[in-house]
Formats: C-alpha cells, sequence, structure tokens
C-alpha cells in the first residue's frame, strides 16, 4: 500500500512538472505562442522562400513559432481545411481561392474582418487582385497570388517541327490539330482524374460561347435557368468535337494532371491546358536543365459567333483569410505584411508566381511574367473557375458533364444529367 | 429460492460485467447514428445548423442518378469480390492443404493483406495505366490494343480484381484453418470408397466448413459497403462516375460538396440495407449451416 501511495505521489509531481512547463506564459522564450498557417502542398522553391519568411517573421517576434500545415495535401480544398478548422488546433491565417469560397467563410463565420489590413495593404496591391475577396461590404481576403486558370501551354520544338504557329481562331486551332495527329502526336493532352482540369477549360467554351453574364447566371443557379440550356449545349460540342476527332488522350479521365505533364515534354502530346502555376511545375521539374523545357503559349482560341467576350481570361486570386476565431490577429496581421512585402513577392515572381505586389511586378523584366500580368490587367471579362466561384455541388455535376462528353456523351444528355443533381440546390 | 437468489445475483453481475462494452457501444455506435439521424432532418448552410424537422434529404434519395449509380456499383462490386475473393480464396486454401508443409506458399499469398492500402493502389494504378501500365504492355506482347482498365465498362470488374488480389489470401487462411481441422480419418474413408480429390473437396470437405463460407460470405458482403480506399486511390475523383460506390459517394457529399443533411440521409440509407443484407446472411447461415459440426 506505501508503495502504492508512493508511486501514485510521483506521478502527481511528474505530471504536475510537465503541466507547469507546458503552461508557461510570457516568459519570451521561443515557442510560447504558435501562428498556425495551413494551405495547400506547395512545391520545393516555394517552400524554400515561405521557410525564409517564417524564419525572418520569427526572428522579428521573438516567443512567436510559426507552424505551417501542409498535410492535407490535395484534399486541403475539400476535406483538409475544413477539419483544421473544427480542429482543437485551427489555422490562426488560411490559404484560400478568391470567389464564392470566400463569401462562405465569412457567412459560416471562419474568417475575420480584415477590412483594416486590407486598406492599409491596398496601395501596394493591384487593383484587379481584390475580385472575390469580400463578402457584404468587407474584405475577407488579403490576396498575394493572381493566376489565369487556363492557358493554352504548347511544346515549342514540335511546333516548330511541324511549321505550326500559335493559333488564334477555333478553326485555325483545330487545323493545328489535325496536323499533329497526322504525325501521330495527340494534340491535347489533360488529366482529368481530378475532373478540374478538364472543367476549367472547357468551362471557358461555355462563357466565350454561351455569354458571360448568361453563364454567371445560370452557374449561380438563378431561378428559371438549367444547366441543360440550349447555349450550354452548343457550347459543348465543341468540347464533343475535340473528343471526337481525336485530339484529347484517351485516357484524360483517369489521368492524374501530374502524370500528364511529362508528356508535352516527351513529346507524345502538344498542347497543355493549364493555369500559370505550370511554371511552377516546369521550374520544379527542370531544376537542374531548365534550358531543356521549351514552352510556350496561347489564349484559349476564340469561337467566331460566340456571345461571350473573345478576349475573357479564366482566372482568380488567391490569398489568405485571418480565422475569425484566432486569438493571434496582430501576429496574423503582423505576418501578411512580410509576406506582401516587395522582398518576398519578388522572390516568388522569380519562380514564375504572378505577385499582386505592383512594385515587385514592375521590378521583374521577365517578358513572361509581364505578359501576364498585362492579360489579367487588360481583360474586360475575368471568368470564375466553376469550382471556385459557384456552388461546389453545382461545379461538381458540371465538371462531370464535360468529362463525359469528351467521352463521346452528347453534350444534351451529359447537361441533362447534370441538372437533374442541380435541381435541387435551386 | 436460494437457486433463485443465486441466478438474480448472477445476472446483475453480469450486466455489471458488460457495463464497459455497453457504454462503448453507446459512445461510439448508438450516440453517433442518432446524430446522423438527426443531421438527415436537419437544415444546413454547409456546416451550420439552421433548424431540424425537415425530410427534404429523404425525398431527394429516390431522385438521385449519382445514387443509383452508386447502389448498382456496390452491388457489382459485391458479385465480383464474391467470386475473387471467397471463390479465389477457396481455390487456393485447395491448393495450400495439399501443400501442407509449404510456408512460403501461404505466406506469398497472404503477403498482400498486410500491404497498406495506398500502396496497394498506387501500385494498381500504375500497372492499369493506359500508355505504360504493365497490363498494357503485357498485352501489346501479344499485339492486343491497349485497354482502359479504370474505364467503363471495366472500371469496376478492375477494382475488383485488386481487391481480390488483396483479400483473397487472408479468406484462404480462413478456409485452411478449417480444412486442416478436418479428420484426415474422413478423406481416407471416402478414397476407399473411390472418391476423386475433387469429388472429395467439393462433397466433404467443402460441406463441413460451410460455417466458414457463411463467415466469409457476410465479411465480404458488408466489406462490400465499406470499399472506398482502392476507389479513391485508384479513380480520384472519378469523373466519369463509372466507379461510384456508396462510401466515395458519401463522402464526396458530405465533405466536398459540404452538404451535410443529404451526407447524413444516404448514411442512413446505408445504415439500413447494410443490417438488411446481415439480416439476410444470417438467415443463410441458419437455413445453410444450422446446428452442424463445425470445423
Amino acid at each position: 500500500m506505501r508503495r502504492l501511495c508512493y508511486v501514485v505521489a510521483v506521478l502527481l509531481i511528474a505530471t504536475g512538472v510537465l503541466f507547469a512547463g507546458g503552461k508557461q506564459e510570457g516568459t519570451g522564450e521561443p515557442g510560447d505562442t504558435v501562428l498556425r498557417i495551413a494551405s495547400a502542398i506547395q512545391g520545393p522553391e516555394e517552400i524554400r522562400i515561405y521557410n525564409d519568411l517564417v524564419a525572418e517573421f520569427e526572428a522579428n517576434h521573438p516567443g512567436t513559432r510559426v507552424e505551417w500545415d501542409r498535410s492535407t495535401g490535395d484534399d486541403y480544398q475539400f476535406t483538409g481545411l475544413p477539419s483544421l478548422l473544427e480542429s482543437d488546433t485551427p489555422p490562426d491565417i488560411y490559404f484560400e481561392w478568391g470567389g464564392n469560397r470566400v463569401a462562405e467563410w465569412a457567412a459560416d463565420g471562419y474568417a475575420l474582418d480584415i477590412t483594416d489590413l486590407a486598406d492599409e495593404l491596398r496601395p501596394i496591391i493591384n487593383e484587379s487582385a481584390w475580385a472575390g475577396s469580400e463578402h457584404e461590404g468587407a474584405t475577407y481576403l488579403i490576396p498575394d497570388n493572381q493566376d489565369i486558370t487556363i492557358m493554352m501551354w504548347y511544346n515549342v520544338d514540335l511546333f516548330n517541327r511541324y511549321g505550326l504557329a500559335a493559333p488564334d481562331t477555333w478553326d485555325e486551332f483545330l487545323a493545328v490539330g489535325e496536323v499533329l495527329l497526322e504525325n501521330g502526336v495527340t494534340p491535347i493532352v489533360m488529366g482529368n482524374a481530378d475532373a478540374w482540369v478538364a472543367g476549367n477549360f472547357i468551362g471557358v467554351f461555355l462563357s466565350r460561347w454561351a455569354g458571360d453574364d448568361y453563364t454567371h447566371r445560370v452557374l449561380s443557379l438563378e431561378p428559371g435557368t438549367a444547366l441543360n440550356n440550349p447555349r450550354f449545349i452548343e457550347a459543348l460540342q465543341f468540347a464533343y468535337e475535340l473528343g471526337r476527332r481525336g485530339f484529347i488522350n484517351s485516357d484524360v479521365n483517369t489521368l492524374g494532371y501530374e502524370d500528364s505533364f511529362a508528356r508535352l515534354f516527351n513529346e507524345s502530346a502538344a498542347i497543355y491546358p493549364l493555369g500559370t502555376w505550370f511554371t511552377d511545375e516546369v521550374v520544379n521539374a527542370f531544376a537542374e536543365d531548365p534550358e531543356k523545357a521549351n514552352f510556350d503559349y496561347f489564349d484559349v482560341p476564340s469561337f467566331a459567333g460566340g456571345a461571350g467576350d473573345p478576349d475573357s481570361v479564366m482566372g482568380l486570386n488567391t490569398g489568405w483569410l485571418v480565422n475569425a476565431n484566432t486569438e493571434n490577429r496582430n501576429l496574423a496581421y503582423d505576418f501578411l505584411r512580410l509576406l506582401l512585402s516587395e522582398k518576398y513577392q519578388s522572390r516568388f515572381i522569380d519562380i514564375g508566381r504572378i505577385s499582386t505586389n505592383t512594385t515587385a511586378m514592375n521590378g521583374s523584366d521577365d517578358p513572361y511574367i509581364r505578359q501576364v500580368a498585362r492579360t489579367l490587367d487588360s481583360t474586360p471579362v475575368l471568368i470564375s473557375p466553376p469550382d471556385t466561384g459557384y456552388d461546389l455541388e453545382m461545379a461538381s455535376a458540371l465538371y462531370e458533364a464535360i468529362a463525359k462528353v469528351i467521352e463521346g456523351i452528347d453534350p444534351a444528355t451529359a447537361l441533362a444529367e447534370a441538372e437533374n443533381k442541380v435541381q435541387f440546390l435551386r | 429460492m436460494g437457486g433463485g437468489m443465486i441466478r438474480q445475483r448472477g445476472g446483475t453481475t453480469g450486466w455489471l460485467y458488460a457495463v464497459p462494452a455497453l457504454l462503448l457501444f453507446l459512445l461510439v455506435i448508438v450516440i453517433p447514428t442518432l446524430f446522423t439521424v438527426t443531421f438527415s432532418v436537419a437544415d444546413w448552410q454547409r456546416f451550420q445548423l439552421k433548424g431540424i424537422g425537415t425530410m427534404k434529404h429523404y425525398m431527394r434519395l429516390p431522385l438521385d442518378i449519382t445514387l443509383g449509380k452508386a447502389f448498382r456499383n456496390t452491388f457489382l462490386y459485391m458479385s465480383y469480390t464474391v467470386v475473387f475473393e471467397i471463390g479465389t480464396g477457396l481455390f487456393l486454401a485447395a491448393i495450400a492443404i495439399r501443400l501442407r508443409r509449404s510456408l512460403l506458399f501461404r505466406s506469398l499469398i497472404f503477403a498482400p493483406v498486410v500491404l497498406p492500402s495506398i500502396v496497394t493502389g498506387v501500385l494498381w494504378q500504375q500497372a492499369f495505366a493506359m500508355e505504360a501500365g504493365l497490363l498494357n504492355r503485357l498485352l501489346a506482347v501479344f499485339g492486343v490494343e491497349s485497354v482502359r482498365w479504370l474505364a467503363p465498362p471495366l472500371t469496376i470488374f478492375s477494382i475488383s480484381l485488386v481487391s481480390g488480389w488483396v483479400w483473397a489470401g487472408f479468406f484462404m487462411t480462413i478456409f485452411y484453418a478449417g480444412l486442416v481441422r478436418i479428420p484426415e480419418s474422413i478423406s481416407e474413408s471416402a478414397v476407399l470408397d473411390g472418391a476423386s480429390p475433387i469429388t472429395i473437396f467439393f462433397k466433404i470437405q467443402l460441406p463441413l466448413i460451410r460455417n466458414l463460407l457463411v463467415l466469409a460470405l457476410l465479411i465480404v458482403t458488408t466489406g462490400a459497403f465499406k470499399g472506398f480506399d482502392l476507389f479513391k486511390v485508384m479513380l480520384r475523383r472519378d469523373p466519369l462516375e463509372s466507379g461510384v460506390v456508396f462510401p466515395t459517394y458519401l463522402v464526396r457529399t458530405f465533405f466536398e460538396n459540404r452538404n451535410i443533411g443529404y451526407g447524413s440521409a444516404i448514411s442512413v440509407l446505408l445504415t439500413v440495407v447494410v443490417l438488411m443484407i446481415m439480416g439476410i446472411v444470417a438467415v443463410i447461415r441458419r437455413v445453410y449451416v444450422g446446428d452442424m459440426e463445425e470445423y
């Protein structure tokens, strides 16, 4: 019995010491306060910059430690972030795509109104970058990056070999595709196993053909609209045509997008529709020999007779939200100030990202960066990708319809099925 | 009188012994089930509860095309896995019983069971790949065109094949354990009566392990409703919905589309279906196995 009492006493003392150590506050020792950040997975080059940023932030804020959660990987968007926000250790700052998602987090009480910080940073951030950052007049997202979601990246060596020029119109595009096919090259390669690659690419067709406003109303599930409307059916006929002619790799819907990338450079395919982050992939894949990656891009070809603006661009802004329940608001603000500084944004530009920091962008002499920035600034219509700009169930149903159309199912049938799925949401 | 007292005290003590298990059952089964049922009749705005007392999620169930596909695919998957897992497991057990000393054979066949399912999924996804996949390269040797293993109409078949590759070893072990317990004298008598090895297996050994067959059937049929990992890893978002099954559709609805109410209604439906299947298997067990001597 005496031995038992002794053991219990030792355990109690040990537990007390342990908890007393863990609860010390305000000593100024490193690790006192934890600033938690959550984001989708990032490439090694990006992580290197973020690590330097974190080191500088921690040096400027003794007693503060930054914990960065990238572990949720590809599922960040759907399951990772919601789980983290509901966990016992929710992030203070979290990455998001501008648009509907920001509005949803704000409406649901997970995002802090950071209009004051936004007003402070507004002079250094590109005006067009603020689209999709607000909800009911307040700002919730600090954008640090802009993306064109769909650009037609192509292998320059292949195009040169077959005497091809980047096409402007749909007819020119079809002609280029035919030449490539005749030479045994798949014109377009997409890895659509996650549904969004073809969803974004063909999503541009909807806007360009059916009209920007009309498409927006349909995708917003306005009463009286339907996904299987005649204009959408006509727009998807272009996608159907691509599939029918064999322009798209036959395993498009079972191939991961990261696996499809290689086919552009092993010359089995010539064109790769993806966003501006394609350059991140290239930087990471060709870090040792960047000369090997000979690529360029053209815009999604315009359709004659389309009701939408032929110069519209599908794009989005990404950035950072502050958790409404954070206890580290000031630290979060300081972190975002440092992140948006010219010093770090210039480094992101160097690895091919389109920064929202105007000074950093003006300081870049990279013709690609400047060209993309000009496109984003000058586009008359910025189309939101369905999965970030609109309801997720709607986007999901639309993407499935698109995937089926490029497999050979007629657009009317595929869209009717999609409409059947979303009718409950309207 | 005294015996009654003992019975009464024994009953109370028995219940006390069961308390921990009952508490656990309450915590991990009953309460979550009640929550799910409540969620399914609630109005949600993504993760925010807006009110309780709606049947709209249940009204949607019979009209949901994807749910219909999930039903069909789940039952198809179940049928294939009965053949690939139980059928192959039985076949392998028949071989293993003839190679009693070969621990290597049993170990090799059992090995896939211990592989993490993510690894298995990635491995087979590569093997099924259209361009550089092992299976299509093998087919190319014989001049056969590449097959889209993970696209319709083969999607469920291919995933069931992988499932069979993994779990056949597990069922082989179960059946093997039953077969080795059957006294050799029974087979020897049959041999003396002129029975062939195949006759002995099908007419004598198999009926003697039918309790294990029913157990395997229960595991496979209910397991089909848990099939998620291989589907998720190999098909990812599955934009063609050719491999959509109950669990993948449930996760997509609940988490990806953030539709808690409808996701919960699907969960309730899934629970009811699984309970019904368990009931059917229990009836089969009663009729087919009864009070037979078990090996």
